[in-house]
């Protein structure tokens, strides 16, 4: 659980980065997945890595923030190189491991996959880590705002996406306070293959639902006596908007990385 | 002026009333403990200050403004700031300042006048320079006091504090209890604590203790702590120097009887 806690999780700081819009970031987000998956080959994904790192070191966020999203996603990155390049049998390979043979061309298909999730969760982790939810749900509701066009409620969706945000950190306390209670009284959490492991936080999940939904009702409550009433006629204290600085840098910044994607 | 006119609340139609023909009034300036065991009503009490709650029957008006009534609701509830028990349940904001900003962006406020009112509640509640803090960072006593920042930011002219200090260590409480006396002395805000604690009822003005959803007691804490037997029926216990000024008293020491924490009896023998 502790592990889980802090993932993307805010970095205050004041940066190039940080000071973007929001919705400049969201559009760049966006370019950059789009370069990713249209990119055919190295050397379109370490331009476009590049620009991450760049990034990276721009936004002045410590490496180990970075990094830590990359280790919920370690597993899937691992079985994405052995599903490729491992061969049953095979008649050439780069290395034999018994009846299994490294396979060249999967190899190198594996390792382009690993390294696009690599570079896609370090860039959209980078944009929670240097927007602060209200900007990034701000920035989410000017994106979305022609969606009301079609009656689509994006203020509240925007507001449930910011609370959600807010209380990431809360709830990994709360679990990890209901683990160490759970310990104390016997219970083993660390032991056993993952299905035993899995089933031992069952008896985690049940008071920690409970607790949530004890504080949502709560939380309502506080919200409505302090004149919350959905998002219509509310007003921000930090109107933000896009300058022109921010438009030069979503298109520019945008533009280069998807054609980076396009062409290389 | 919150005026209570026989007020009694069932949470259901056959149940007993939680509150049952409740008669009060709290006036700006005023600071008012409402006191009483688990369940004699007094959560109720504050959550029908500002319409959270709407009486079964008599009536609660907040500067004339009927709490039942839907189309006044939101002036009510700007005009009484709420602080809850638990401040991590009413903090929506991620930072610090964002969250102060959440009643006033409610109320529709432009931004200029919001960041005004952000950094006048902020320093009221003595958390200027954490503007930029996330929540889950800042000490108990402060997460309080910017619940309280949250309300203040409402410019409210009654404050509802339900149990304000009950998960706050003897410095948070401290910190919190002198920014209450400061918002009814010096600000004028009328002020309502809901609590089980002597400690914070030995500064309110007046006391109400509830037992099972009537007014037991209405009277000055002075009195309230002078009569042990009403204190034990409200629920409400003096701790170690409360005991002991009350045994000094016996002996004829001259401590007075709203000196119920260390503090003040210390001080009370020094004079």
């Amino acid at each position: 659980m502790r592990a889980m806690s802090g993932i993307g999780q805010y970095v205050p700081l004041d940066s190039p980065l940080h000071r973007l819009d929001a919705a400049a970031k969201l559009g760049i987000t966006a370019a950059l997945t789009v370069g990713l998956f249209t990119a055919d080959g190295f050397a379109g994904l370490a331009l476009i890595a590049a620009a991450v790192v760049a990034a990276v070191v721009v936004s002045r966020v410590p490496a180990r923030a970075v990094t830590r999203g990359l280790r919920a996603v370690g597993l899937i990155v691992v079985f994405t190189v052995l599903a490729n390049s491992l061969r049953w049998a095979p008649s050439i390979a780069l290395v034999h491991l018994g009846p299994l043979g490294v396979d060249a061309a999967g190899l190198h298909r594996g390792l382009f996959f690993a390294v696009r999730i690599v570079v896609l969760v370090v860039g959209t982790t980078l944009l929670t880590l240097t927007t602060s939810p209200v900007q990034l749900s701000g920035g989410l509701e000017r994106v979305l705002a022609p969606l009301k066009l079609l009656h689509v409620p994006v203020g509240d969706l925007a507001m449930t996406l910011s609370i959600a945000l807010r209380f990431i950190p809360t709830t990994a306390e709360e679990a990890e306070g209901i683990v160490m209670a759970q310990q104390a009284r016997g219970a083993v959490f660390d032991k056993g293959g993952p299905v035993a492991r899995a089933r031992a936080y069952a008896p985690v999940l049940v008071p920690l639902f409970f607790q949530l939904f004890r504080r949502a009702d709560a939380l309502a409550t506080a919200m409505e006596a302090r004149c919350y009433r959905g998002t219509e006629g509310r007003t921000r204290m930090k109107e933000d908007r896009m300058g022109a600085g921010d438009w030069m840098a979503m298109i520019g910044i945008g533009a280069a990385l998807a054609l980076a994607g396009w062409f290389l | 002026m919150i005026v209570f006119e026989d007020v009694t609340l069932r949470y259901r139609p056959d149940a007993a009333p939680a509150l049952d023909g409740v008669s009060l009034s709290v006036a700006p300036g005023d600071i008012v403990a409402i006191v009483g065991a688990n369940g004699s009503g007094k959560s109720t009490f504050a959550r029908l200050c500002d319409g959270l709650l709407t009486p079964s029957s008599g009536r609660v008006t907040v500067d004339g403004l009927d709490t039942s009534d839907e189309a006044t609701i939101w002036d009510v509830r700007s005009a009484v700031g709420m602080v809850f028990q638990d401040p991590d349940d009413q903090i929506v904001g991620t930072v610090v300042e964002e969250d102060c900003a959440f009643g006033p962006e409610n109320l529709g406020l432009p931004s200029d006048r919001i960041v005004e009112r952000v950094a006048e509640a902020l320093a009221t509640a003595g958390l200027t320079g954490l503007e930029r803090r996330e929540p889950h960072l800042l000490s108990e006593g402060q997460k309080q006091r910017l619940a309280i920042a949250g309300a203040l930011a409402m410019r409210p002219r009654y404050l509802v504090f339900d149990e304000p200090t009950a998960m706050l260590d003897p410095a948070g409480r401290r910190s919190v209890i002198a920014a209450i006396k400061r918002l009814a002395r010096e600000e004028g805000h009328g002020v309502l604590i809901v609590s089980h604690d002597v400690a914070d009822v030995a500064h309110a003005d007046r006391v109400v203790a509830l037992a099972a959803g009537r007014i037991a007691f209405d009277g000055t804490p002075s009195r309230l702590f002078s009569e042990p037997e009403t204190l034990h029926s409200c629920g409400l216990a003096l701790g170690e120097a409360g005991l002991l000024a009350a045994e000094l008293r016996a002996l004829g020491f001259d401590v007075p009887a709203d000196a119920v924490d260390a503090e003040s009896v210390v001080e009370a023998l020094w004079r």
